[in-house]
């Protein structure tokens, strides 16, 4: 795996959380691009294997799957930083990643936030609220 | 910017006034939107200020943009939406209902659940 996409490693090593329809499109479509005997986790490192970097981020990739779907890989720390709803609202700017899939003409379909709480852990959040802690 | 005569009149064309927005979200943006990278918006802000510019380069760009948070309102959950510039493979991809071009601000929307 290329240094690019060490930077999400520490993220998402910790692997899809199964609760909420949220995670279960992502893996679904994971499970869909891997094609692999594997599980989620496997499908979603498979998936980020794939992701090239894009332009318009520092820190940002991207990948088509089979059927269109776009699925998108971001850091979005320090200068990228940005406020955020839900259970992270009046918090400021937050350090966090994103997974967002997306249809191919670019309609949102998801959009996880993984937010380090700090010690190695993770908060995931999309649109199922608090998906994994 | 898009310019005006026969692509202008096309363009009106695609902009009803009556407007369904169904549920599933690939029905949001016009094909033209889609496939024609001239229709953007760029977002500026003035630091000095703090006064915010949403410059769509043609009416269509902003009236697709108008029914993606049109289709956020009444369906999504979430409590926000990201808009920001990405380009992929030498294109400038849309992002949530709109293309922005490299040098635009990011816009997020934020609303209650």
């Amino acid at each position: 795996m290329e240094r690019h996409q060490e930077d999400f490693l520490d993220a998402l090593t910790l692997g899809i959380p199964m609760a909420g329809a949220g995670s279960v499109r992502l893996a679904h479509r994971f499970f869909s691009a891997g094609r692999g005997a594997g599980g989620a986790d496997d499908a979603l490192l498979t998936v980020l294997g794939k992701a090239t970097p894009t332009g318009g981020h520092p820190n940002q990739l991207m990948t088509v799957l089979d059927d269109g779907t776009r699925v998108l890989f971001r850091k979005d720390f320090g200068a990228q930083a940005h406020r955020l709803g839900g259970s992270f609202q009046g918090k400021g700017k937050v350090n966090h990643y994103n997974i967002q899939l997306q249809t191919k003409s670019g309609g949102h379909i998801e959009n996880i936030h993984i937010v380090p709480t700090g010690k190695g852990r993770y908060t995931w959040w999309g649109k199922d609220g608090v998906i994994k802690k | 910017m898009v310019g005006k005569g026969r692509g202008y009149q096309k363009m009106k064309s695609l902009m009803t006034p009556d407007i369904h927005i169904a549920e599933h979200a690939d029905d949001i943006l016009s094909d033209e939107v889609v496939t024609n990278e001239a229709h953007q918006l760029l977002v500026e802000v003035d630091a000095d200020n703090k006064d915010v510019y949403l410059n769509f380069s043609s009416r269509l760009a902003m009236y697709d943009f108008a029914r993606s948070l049109l289709h956020e309102a009444i369906y999504s959950k979430g409590g926000q939406m990201e808009f920001y510039p990405l380009e992929f493979q030498g294109k400038m991809e849309i992002v949530n209902g709109v293309r922005m071009p490299l040098n635009s601000a990011r816009l997020f929307i934020f609303y209650q659940e």
